[in-house]
């Protein structure tokens, strides 16, 4: 049960935290918050035995002290500013710790957090809780407790209304379908929504600068494409759905660089008979509805490449499971013939982020919000999707 | 164009799998050619899926398509003005269902070559009575039909009279089979239903209701899955004993089919395997989709010659299954024999978009 300020709402489960909601506010980047968060970065850091959870890991690392204090430092201003009172998070259901973030963010800014945890089994989410649940109740962090509800429950129209009108902002994931639903809910006049929408993320990459890579270093490439379109079989939203190549020519270096990701992902990637039977379904279905042209490349069903010759609508087909359209192009600026406002990320490899920002921003640049190197596609930052988060989530106090 | 007069006058499992191969081969090869040319969904399939037409004919290059793609598409091959019934497969309320369009000869192969496969092991009588598993208003319906209605349809050729044995209230009718046994003790007849069906609500009923017939000439053929048996911890011996005990019935086949390729099923035989006919064959394919050897297991891809009008004559199931031999099955029948050993588990979805989430 979680006693709200209006009303006590049943059959909902608070898994970690305080259980009792009350609209209230600190300091942005409080020490409260910070000893909080630094705590469990140390926890997480110390801890061998979470070794092989890579997300707890970064996410342990991220909110050390020395990071959020650099944080911090960037956004600071003259203005004193203060957190917006009760945030409502609604953590999308097939990805671990986006929670964690996100209730980071929450806390920062200075908010009450209600935090919806994925009620999918997860290993992480599971540990993670343990974790922060022996720290805060610790009496050093009994003021920062009261600001923070993870909470678990049933798909539920009226426990998701009911959060969402005392609510004075909601993070909402998930995706497209989420956010119509969550829409739907009457809120506060002032409550602020931020929606993550499903969005089109793709690696644009130099194949001349692959040219005189030795074996070694080419493998260090493949595994960081690998880590931002395998691990979540590319169906987070910073996964590569495409491969761009910025040149026409170099073909031994595109074929190399594909024999290379097939030997990985032959060594890496549990691709069991559902997921073949999964992903035949999806390039056949891309195949009969597709207003993109493309040719299947799949000698290793693992590794399919769909090379097409124009990067003209790439983003109305989905891939997953290791497909992707592939194409060529002679330079940056063609990448606005494909770009639109479903854009996020562009992974690159061998281009400089100043040639692509000129290139793509150039003109009424509508789209991308992230152009990171390869591997970093889901390093989880508080700019997200185009949002400052953590400053949105706070208020400023004009003078 | 395949030859189905010659074809109807063979011993549908007597030719060696080497003996089929090249022939089925060009047969197949025709058909994806023909679909080719008359089904741009098809077309799409084939050229952006890589399949290659230019090379020479073997039959496991033939192109396959996902039988998903049917419920997400409407697939066919013929004018609209041509399709004479469309069948629909049974998916449980909620989910997509496919569409199978027909013409009028694809209808009457079907049928026959349904009589042409199950006369292996039905008896030669002309005078079978064909006992369903369905309710009379089921068994009417003009369009729009089940897989299994379209097969009690193609029984009905050479069963004279059909019998729904279950009520519109939807209660077992027993004393239908009781009164026709006692009557004709010695008379064949056919029952058929659904595997679980004929578990939950033949077997179960008559057992608590200590129902049951005497030892007769009847035979039961049976389809659609063990899934709702597998939580009971029925498995095949368990249901066949049944089926011998409460029913009196020593003759017990399972069938493996699906609405995509009506027509041309393949038959479980004595000792428990699937076999094809002449005017089917089947592959296993692994993880990579590519074939398997025998005795390993991956997904189901099942080819058929009738179909014509759809161009589902090569498709990839989400079945799991094992070749267990070649021409070499005790029960004397020959080319490939399999096992089906369930549906593939699906994938668990990761990802950052949920599907509807209140």
């Amino acid at each position: 049960m979680l006693r709200t300020p209006n009303s006590s709402i049943k059959n909902i489960k608070v898994v970690c935290g305080c259980s009792t909601i009350e609209q209230r506010a600190l300091d942005s980047f409080s020490d409260n918050a910070i000893a909080f968060l630094d705590e469990v970065s140390t926890v997480i850091r110390n801890n061998k035995n979470l070794n092989s959870y890579t997300d707890i890991k970064t996410f342990g690392f991220w909110c050390r002290k020395k990071n959020l204090m650099k944080i911090k430092l960037s956004l600071s201003e003259a203005c004193k500013s203060i957190g917006r009172g009760i945030v409502f998070h609604v953590a999308p259901s097939n990805v671990a710790l986006t929670f964690a973030y996100s209730l980071a963010f929450g806390l920062l800014a200075g908010n009450v957090n209600i935090v919806r945890v994925p009620s999918r089994k997860f290993e992480q989410v599971r540990v993670f809780l343990d974790i922060v649940d022996v720290i805060l109740r610790k009496t050093k962090h009994r003021k920062i407790r009261s600001y923070i509800s993870l909470v678990q429950y049933d798909r539920s129209d009226s426990i998701s209304k009911a959060i969402s009108a005392i609510s004075d902002a909601r993070l909402i994931w998930g995706g497209d379908a989420t956010i119509q639903n969550f829409k739907n809910y009457a809120t506060k006049p002032r409550c602020l929504d931020l929606t993550f929408s499903d969005r089109y993320s793709i690696a644009l990459m130099n194949p001349s600068e692959m040219k005189d890579l030795t074996d070694a270093q080419l493998s260090k490439i493949v595994q960081r494409f690998f880590n931002d379109a395998y691990l979540m079989d590319q169906r987070g939203c910073s996964s590569p759905q495409c491969v761009i190549w910025n040149s026409h020519h170099w073909d031994q270096e595109k074929t190399r660089f594909w024999a290379s990701l097939t030997k990985f992902v032959g060594e890496n990637y549990d691709h069991d008979i559902s997921t073949a039977a999964e992903k035949l379904f999806s390039i056949s279905h891309s195949a009969i509805n597709s207003r993109v042209d493309f040719k299947a490349l799949r000698s290793d069903f693992r590794v399919v490449r769909l090379r097409a010759n124009e990067i003209k609508n790439f983003d109305t087909v989905k891939c997953e499971f290791g497909t992707f359209l592939e194409a060529s192009i002679a330079n940056l600026d063609e990448l606005n013939e494909m770009i639109n406002d479903r854009f996020q990320t562009i992974a690159y490899f061998g281009v400089s982020r100043r040639d692509i920002e000129n290139a793509i921003f150039k003109d009424d640049g509508m789209g991308v919000d992230r152009i990171v190197p390869i591997g970093r596609a889901f390093d989880m930052g508080h700019v997200w999707d185009g949002y400052n988060v953590i400053k949105m989530l706070s208020r400023t106090i004009g003078d | 164009m395949i030859d189905f007069d010659a074809l109807l006058s063979e011993n549908p499992f007597s030719v060696s799998y080497k003996k089929k191969e090249e022939w089925f081969c060009e047969a197949q090869r025709n058909l994806t050619d023909f679909h080719y040319d008359h089904c741009v969904q098809y077309r799409n399939i084939v050229d952006r899926l890589g399949f290659d037409l230019t090379i020479d004919c073997k039959l496991d290059f033939i192109p396959f398509i996902p039988v998903r793609a049917f419920k997400e598409n409407d697939l066919k091959s013929i004018d609209d003005t041509d399709v004479a019934r469309t069948l629909t497969s049974s998916g449980t309320s909620g989910q997509k269902v496919s569409q199978i369009h027909l013409d009028r000869r694809s209808i009457f192969l079907q049928s026959r070559i349904l009589r042409h496969i199950f006369s292996d092991i039905l008896p030669a009588s002309s005078d079978i009575t064909l006992f369903a598993l369905e309710k009379s208003e089921t068994l009417k319906s003009k369009n729009n039909i089940s897989a299994s209605i379209a097969a009690i349809r193609g029984f009905s050729q050479f069963a004279k009279h059909i019998v729904a044995i279950i009520d519109d209230e939807g209660n077992l009718n027993f004393k239908l089979l009781q009164d026709f046994v006692e009557k004709n003790p010695k008379q064949p007849f056919i029952l058929f239903g659904l595997t679980g069906a004929i578990w939950s609500q033949l077997l179960e009923y008559a057992k608590i209701n200590c129902l049951s017939l005497n030892k007769n000439n009847g035979v039961v053929i049976h389809g659609g899955g063990w899934k709702k048996l597998v939580s009971a911890a029925v498995d095949r011996s368990v249901f066949n004993d049944t089926i011998k005990q409460i029913l009196g019935i020593n003759s017990v086949h399972n069938y493996y089919g699906m609405v995509e390729q009506t027509g041309s099923v393949f038959i479980e035989c004595e000792m428990g395997y699937f076999h094809p006919s002449i005017y089917s064959e089947v592959f296993i394919r692994d993880s990579q989709l590519r074939v398997a050897g025998i005795g390993e297991a991956g997904l189901i891809q099942v080819m058929s010659l009738l179909a014509h009008s759809y161009p589902g004559h090569s498709l990839l199931t989400d079945d799991i299954g094992v070749i267990e031999g070649i021409d070499c099955c005790s029960c004397g029948r020959k080319g490939k024999f399999f096992s089906v050993l369930g549906r593939a588990p699906g994938v668990e979805l990761r990802g950052c978009s949920d599907v509807a989430n209140p």
